[in-house]
């Protein structure tokens, strides 16, 4: 994201595969940024993290600020995973500890931050606002005690050792749900009257009401003498959609606050084929909530198909299209006038 | 008689004056060593502080000879550091099992503060526990709560969390949400303010700190940390740079010429040093009991065996235990838990419990567990049915189970080990032990439904490990026919936690 005064935002940035082509990179590189000034790191998902490490560690192009998740249970099962010839998770163990290893050499060099709901990028004296949405003080805690579940610290001579439950997800005998997803970030960015809410992978599936979506509107409408905040997720002229479009991230009360202000935002997905993401549920909910779709990759998983099969058309006059082939959809938001799509390769706007 | 928080922990420690305990298991064992050592060399009964310090001494001797020793005039005005990591520690197999590790810090833990209480002792402490307060309160030792702070960390941490809000590494607004969602996990709240200064750690100072970890006392500082170098060529394990980082971002407290490693940031970064590969923590114990085995002090022999258990080096423990056995259990008890995933594990735990009953005929534990290792180190339930073998494994059973019976004056004190016994002999010995098992199960029904199951669970395991198919169903098929099936079956899913399966 190219702020408007020159400042560069990114989130996230993963790559075509293992050790294959990272678009973000490209595309920063094509347009020659010269520096990161908030690199935000959302969770620990392979999907978000594999090209991040390229990014940190760049030297052609400094990071003035990183953003990251709270907590470090996913690392440390990542990393015991690659060791343990669990395959699938060797390439996000490599990842993490390359990004690791980057801050920690940085020393001063650039700024980190774990962050929560309401915690504020300071751009000094500038007319625009970054501020993170979540994940909640709630959520950051619970991810912080699967670490007990992960290993036993009070066994004097045993040490570290990894608990049954996790030996048994090693051995493929039971799935490991330590859901990165709680600890999303998830981040709201505003100038003049233009405003965009970034999701990250925000889930609403826990029943707790302080977790996921819940916890960030409570949070946001400032209990304990906090002031009114809820404002950060009202009139969005574009929603980047929670984990790809899965139903469990889908908040009905999330987007009552995007369009409370009577705007009706463009709500943008990266598809997500593995999953078949976004779900029919998700497409459908978002006919009656959102001016327009966009997927950075209609034939990922069948998803324009799907979107088509739910009620959307195919937009046919205003986007332009990018000699890009890669799936890349570049959108500019105008103070005053009409906003401009291009897009690349399989990306595609309906309506 | 005061009790007195962190700040005065480093001033105690440069005065050489009093002791510290460390949250190991083998603290009531150590402390009790180390206690009897410094009042012998003030004049105090020489022949009572022997038994303290006997590595054939039992826990009752021990005790019985320390609180002798503390009546003495030597023992006036001590200090104790940290008697908090005495606190018991919530495990659920300690529930029959290791009870006997609970109660003797318990033990301990009593006589120190009554004693303390009356001899004028300063309690210093840096990490307190609410149930140690309570017993601090009880003893009518003055408790200087000190207030908790927002952030509610320990105060051995306070200084720690100054700093990470001077830099503004963390806002203070998250470390009190923090501390909220924690409430009284206090272990939760440290944990996480170490991790929040561990992220900004340079690569050198997180390998110092993972290798300070592994040592439990103040270090002596003058070119080296204790037993390791920090200047010139000798530094690869830690490095000047490295100590002064840690110092810098409050990991490590110094006090003159000491420095310490707090127990909440050891037990981070000891976890993460014996787990992730990052440091070969093995070796790393290996080294330092190596150079520990150059000094004759008590608090360095101490150190040389722990270090010689965390290493996995047997023929080294066993060699340097000089005044008690309790690091090598634990050893045999953590090579037991892995013998599910490598079988011969089993038979190494076995081999180290056959020695300490052998040290310690006393020793229900080992004798227990030499059984229960020893019946398992074979996948062949024939080779276990064996005769000489399979007497053998009987005979162990059944000293354990009537040691406990012995200690605690109950014949109902230990439905685990009872349970063994019976389901051995009903399993591997083909012995129809259905009358006895009704008869017993009858009884325990007056301690608890929780006992019943204790007991019948390894009783019904047992059956089901005989190599015998016929004699096997029978008795299975009666003990069904007599409490049905449902019931049964609960008793085999009860609680995992039950130890059955695992010598923990």
């Amino acid at each position: 994201m190219a702020l408007p005064d020159g400042l560069w935002l990114v989130m996230d940035a993963c790559t075509t595969g293992y050790g294959q082509a990272n678009l973000t990179k490209a595309l920063l590189d094509h347009l020659e940024v010269p520096r990161l000034d908030l690199l935000v790191l959302s969770h620990p998902d392979a999907d978000h993290v594999l090209g991040m490490a390229d990014l940190i560690g760049d030297p052609e192009r400094p990071v003035r600020r990183l953003w990251r998740y709270p907590g470090m249970v996913r690392d440390l099962v990542a990393k015991v995973t690659n060791k343990t010839q669990a395959p699938s998770l060797e390439p996000l163990g490599n990842a993490l500890k390359r990004i690791d290893d980057v801050v920690r050499s940085a020393g001063e060099d650039f700024d980190v931050d774990e962050v929560r709901t309401r915690a504020r990028w300071d751009v000094g004296d500038r007319d625009y606002e970054v501020v993170a949405l979540a994940p909640t003080s709630y959520d950051a805690f619970r991810m912080e005690r699967q670490y007990e579940t992960l290993v036993n610290l009070d066994d004097p001579n045993a040490g570290w050792e990894a608990s049954e439950r996790f030996v048994r997800a090693l051995a493929g005998e039971r799935p490991w749900s330590d859901h990165p997803n709680t600890v999303s970030l998830g981040v709201s960015i505003a100038w003049g009257d233009v405003r965009l809410v970034l999701s990250g992978d925000i889930e609403d599936e826990a029943k707790h009401r302080k977790a996921g979506w819940k916890g960030v509107l409570r949070a946001l409408q400032g209990c304990g003498g906090e002031p009114d905040r809820t404002y950060l997720l009202e009139g969005a002229a574009l929603v980047k959609v929670a984990h790809h479009g899965s139903t469990e991230a889908q908040s009905s009360d999330a987007w009552k606050q995007h369009t409370a202000s009577g705007k009706v935002p463009i709500a943008a997905i990266a598809p997500y084929s593995n999953s078949h993401l976004p779900t029919d549920t998700v497409l459908q909910d978002l006919r009656a909530r959102a001016a327009a779709l966009l997927l950075t990759a209609a034939d990922a998983g069948g998803a324009g198909t799907r979107a088509n099969a739910n009620g959307w058309a195919n937009a046919t006059a205003s986007p332009r299209k990018l000699a890009a082939t890669a799936p890349v959809a570049a959108i500019a938001f105008n103070q005053s006038g009409p906003l401009s799509v291009d897009l690349g390769g399989p990306a595609q706007l309906y309506v | 008689m005061t009790a007195r928080t962190v700040e005065e922990t480093s001033v105690a420690r440069a005065a050489g004056k009093g002791w510290q305990a460390f949250g190991a298991e083998d603290d009531h064992l150590r402390l009790t060593v180390l206690i009897a050592s410094t009042l012998r060399n003030r004049g105090a009964c020489a022949a009572l502080a022997e038994v303290c310090m006997g590595p054939q001494s039992s826990w009752s001797d021990r005790l019985s000879a320390l609180r002798d020793l503390l009546e003495s005039e030597q023992a006036e005005g001590q200090v104790l550091v940290d008697v908090d990591a005495l606190a018991p520690r919530f495990k659920m197999y300690e529930l029959w099992d290791n009870r006997r590790f609970v109660q003797e810090r318990r033990e301990l833990r009593n006589l120190l503060v009554e004693s303390g209480s009356r001899r004028g002792w300063t309690f210093i402490r840096p990490a307190p526990q609410h149930s140690v307060t309570l017993d601090l309160s009880g003893a009518g030792v003055a408790v200087d709560h000190g207030g908790r702070s927002p952030t509610g960390e320990s105060p051995e941490l306070r200084r720690l969390v100054r700093r990470l809000l001077e830099q503004e590494r963390v806002r203070e607004g998250d470390l009190v949400e923090f501390a909220e969602e924690a409430g009284n996990r206090q272990d939760l709240i440290d944990t996480h303010v170490v991790r929040r200064t561990d992220q900004r750690l340079s690569p050198e100072a997180r390998d110092a700190a993972l290798r300070l970890s592994l040592l439990r006392p103040a270090q002596a500082l003058n070119g080296s940390i204790g037993i390791v170098p920090i200047d010139g060529e000798n530094s690869h394990r830690i490095d000047r740079s490295s100590l002064d980082e840690l110092l810098a971002a409050g990991l490590v407290d110094q006090a003159d010429t000491t420095v310490q490693m707090p127990r909440a940031v050891r037990r981070f970064y000891r976890g993460l040093a014996e787990g992730t590969g990052d440091i070969d923590a093995r070796n790393e114990h290996w080294w330092f009991a190596k150079q520990l085995g150059k000094s004759t002090a008590v608090e360095d022999r101490i150190e040389q065996h722990y270090h010689s258990v965390c290493a996995h080096s047997v023929e080294e423990a066993f060699e340097t235990a000089t005044y008690y056995v309790a690091d090598i259990r634990a050893l045999a008890v953590w090579l037991s838990r892995k013998g599910s995933i490598n079988e011969n594990f089993y038979a190494k735990a076995a081999e180290i419990f056959g020695r300490l009953w052998k040290l310690d005929p006393s020793d229900a534990y080992a004798w227990e567990y030499w059984a229960y290792n020893t019946s398992r180190s074979s996948a062949n339930p024939f080779v276990v049915a064996m005769p000489p073998l399979r007497s053998k494994i009987r005979e162990a059973y059944e000293t354990a189970w009537r040691l406990e019976v012995s200690r605690a004056g109950n014949e109902l004190a230990n439905p685990l080990y009872h349970g063994r016994w019976l389901g051995f002999r009903g399993g591997e010995c083909e012995e129809d032990v259905f009358g006895e098992f009704v008869a017993s199960l009858n009884n325990y029904r007056s301690v608890s439904e929780e006992a019943m199951a204790w007991f019948a669970k390894p009783v019904i395991q047992g059956i089901r490990r005989s190599p015998s198919r016929q004699h096997r169903e029978t008795l299975y098929d009666r003990v069904v026919g007599q409490f049905g099936a449902e019931r049964v079956k609960r008793w085999e899913g009860a609680g995992s936690q039950s130890g059955d399966g695992k010598a923990d």
